[in-house]
């Protein structure tokens, strides 16, 4: 694997990277025997107290020392965007659907602390609806690992003949408790709300007719909000956890969702629920787990 | 220390007010001030030094930091009678009667007054969270550059007003829906909760009759009655209303207007003082306080109905004092819903959730219903939500008085899960 570090962090401008992105539709895309890159980029942040707070707020997680996971994630987002507008990258980037999040926090990482942050994508996996792979991301403080993530993403119609053969996957009928514990109003301004304080300006959670081109019928909650909200309603354990997400029907903004959080009978792990009030189809399924 | 008793020896209430009507134009330190001083009058307390006043609102603007206190500079008392606020959202009421009772019983002042406001109509309006974030970040700016860059932000949809909801905070869901879910869960009847709601105003209208309120109510604003208050109010009448909480749920839909309280707007004050004081000012207690027992349920992610917490402190409460229901000769329970005061029957019934929940040896016993709420309550009078533990008070202790009863019991569910229960003795 070639290693490649930028010797002096910068942050990256998204509407650049999204423009160069939208440029790409129009070129040649390597052939579809390409394989992923496999090259790792990574930057250093310093974890700033007013900018993790606005991020707390807008996810309803109280204002604390320790970060929220859907932070750290925000870390990786714009490396993983790097990899993806290279012109190596066999996949187009608009039009990618993040299926699964999941997110190992080893130790509570704390405001102040600096972080280096590398991302590197996996091997493209078939599957039965195209092609998926995973956005693998590391945190490190102080030569300490501190989270591990693992994003996957779903290209649709796509097919890459260097792809492995597809995963099983468990897939299990979701049934809306009858129940909420909550009902959350997410108005239209959630969108941009959430792009300022997670740097995702994806057009799709901003504007209706750019979210309309793309299939939508409106703009759509991004899937890391809902995902982040759930996790600050599901009380996370003290220590380190597992956080996933598996993201169902896109939320369209505006919406009422259902919450729930459910105790897992066999053990500490919490499993949570985000869906539709009106059709009670499942927007975001996940669990909480602390580290064993 | 000294261990004294604590007696109830008057009470005072402006006559409650459907929101948005005649009290529309008043504000909680209006409303507060006008039942002091009714108080004030009634009893002959104008220019004296009290101990201490309690009090407090559920709905409270910022400005209010020491609402009781600028009551009591507004209102008859000597301006040296000290005073503070309390919150424990619907049961803010009878926490300041806890409050003044407990320091009257350690000898810690001999008088005091325990009361509570509440308008749905002069309600806080505040600014959306984003045109606060960016208010705040102007005043903290130190340069002109800073201070265009936060206004930059500024949008028009920041402008709209925020009116306070009754949802509570970390559920998005208003207390009709949580009472709905338990309502469905305990499978209590439209028709048992049309019942309840018909009694209520009977039993209120009744006492109004035969003057009951004569020396507990002062009239205010022209409104010498309460104005929730439906005599005529019949099941009839009840069932043509339509549902509006849990029309959600698989079970059939069954909180209706009528058997759910409205907003309301109101105020009242209890005069409590040790024998001592009673006895100096002439004044022969209605009744004395005893004990009371605070619990709180776990309706977040314990699955447990948001008002069910006076459930738990009843039980408690009885063990702490060794007594039975049998021991009471009457029982007022706060009607947030009638669906909440069936709720708690229901599960004081239950053999399952005595033992299960309660950690009872078996079911906690039924309440006669004949001795419940005798002279009405919230559903009939309304619920200005800080305001209704004083009502309650005043209520039950006069009529214990006048029943020559020997024991009450006094329940109040309250937001955010929570029950305060408490005991009344002559």
């Amino acid at each position: 694997m070639t290693r490649f570090t930028r010797g002096v962090p910068r942050p990256i401008n998204s509407g650049a990277v999204l423009a160069k992105a939208v440029l790409r539709q129009f070129k040649k895309r390597p052939h579809s025997s390409a394989h992923m890159p496999t090259r790792s980029v990574e930057s250093t942040t310093t974890l700033d107290p007013v900018e993790v707070a606005a991020f707390h707020r807008v996810v309803e997680a109280p204002v604390t020392d320790s970060v929220h996971p859907g932070y750290l994630h925000k870390l990786g987002f714009p490396l993983a965007m790097q990899l993806m507008t290279d012109p190596s990258f066999p996949l187009p980037l608009l039009g990618l659907v993040h299926i699964v999040n999941r997110f190992r926090l080893h130790r509570p990482v704390l405001i102040g602390e600096t972080v280096t942050t590398s991302v590197r994508i996996g091997q493209a996996r078939k599957h039965r609806k195209g092609t998926e792979f995973d956005v693998l991301v590391t945190g490190v403080v102080d030569g300490e690992t501190v989270f591990e993530e693992t994003a996957t993403y779903l290209a649709v119609g796509k097919h890459l003949s260097s792809a492995e053969s597809e995963r099983e996957e468990e897939r299990s009928e979701f049934e809306a408790p009858g129940v909420p514990s909550a009902i959350w109003k997410l108005p239209r301004s959630t969108g941009p709300t959430y792009a300022k304080v997670s740097g995702d300006y994806n057009p799709i959670h901003l504007n209706p007719l750019a979210a309309k081109a793309f299939g939508f019928p409106a703009s759509i909650a991004h899937g890391m909000y809902t995902a982040s909200r759930a996790l600050s309603a599901s009380q996370a354990p003290a220590g380190g956890y597992v956080w996933e997400a598996q993201f169902a029907k896109p939320v369209i903004l505006p919406a009422r969702v259902g919450f729930g959080v459910f105790d897992d009978h066999e053990g500490a792990t919490r499993r949570y629920a985000v869906w539709s009030v009106k059709n009670g189809k499942p927007h975001v399924l996940g669990s909480v787990a602390p580290l064993a | 220390m000294t261990q004294r008793r604590a007696a109830v020896l008057g009470g005072n209430r402006i006559p409650f007010a459907r929101s948005n009507k005649q009290y529309a134009h008043a504000s909680n330190q209006d409303m507060l001030t006008s039942a002091l001083d009714g108080l004030v009058a009634r009893y002959g307390m104008a220019g004296e030094r009290l101990g201490e006043i309690a009090g407090g609102a559920v709905l409270k603007h910022s400005k209010d930091i020491n609402l009781t206190r600028e009551a009591v500079l507004g209102s008859a008392l000597d301006p040296h009678t000290p005073a503070f606020d309390i919150g424990q959202a619907c049961a803010t009421g009878l926490e300041t009667v806890v409050s003044i009772s407990h320091k009257v019983m350690h000898g810690q002042i001999e008088s005091g007054i325990a009361c509570g406001v509440d308008s749905a109509s002069d309600a806080p309006i505040v600014v959306t969270e984003e045109l606060r974030s960016i208010l705040l970040d102007l005043s903290r700016a130190k340069s002109n550059g800073q201070r265009i860059k936060a206004l930059t932000r500024l949008r028009p949809q920041h402008l709209a007003p925020q009116a306070p909801s009754t949802g509570e905070a970390r559920t998005g869901m208003s207390m009709g829906e949580h009472q709905a879910i338990s309502t469905a869960a305990w499978g209590i009847s439209r028709e048992d909760q049309d019942a309840l709601a018909v009694e209520s105003h009977r039993n209120l209208a009744a006492a109004w009759d035969r003057g009951f309120f004569d020396d507990l109510v002062t009239s205010y604003q022209g409104v010498s009655i309460d104005t929730n208050l439906r005599p005529d109010s019949t099941m009839e009448k009840l069932a043509e209303l339509k549902p509006v909480f849990g029309r959600n749920l698989p079970e059939p839909a069954t909180m209706t207007a009528g058997n759910s309280t409205p907003l309301t707007d109101g105020a009242s004050a209890v005069l409590i003082g040790s024998d001592e004081y009673a006895a100096a000012r002439g004044l022969e207690p209605l009744a004395y306080f005893r004990d009371a027992e605070a619990a709180a349920v776990d309706f977040v992610h314990g699955g447990e109905g948001l008002l069910m917490a006076p459930t738990y402190a009843v039980p408690r409460l009885l063990a702490r004092n060794g007594l039975t229901f049998a021991d009471f000769d009457f029982f007022e329970i706060h009607e947030a819903f009638a669906s909440t005061v069936l709720c708690h029957l229901a599960a004081w019934e239950s053999e399952e959730f005595c033992r299960e929940r309660l950690g009872l040896d078996g079911a906690l016993g039924s309440i006669d219903r004949t001795k419940l709420n005798p002279n009405g309550s919230s559903l009939a009078a309304g619920h200005p939500f800080a305001a209704t533990g004083g009502r309650i008070i005043a209520t039950a202790a006069k009529h214990l008085k006048e029943t020559g009863g020997t024991r009450a019991l006094i329940s109040i569910c309250a937001a955010g899960g929570q029950g305060l229960t408490a005991i009344l003795e002559a």
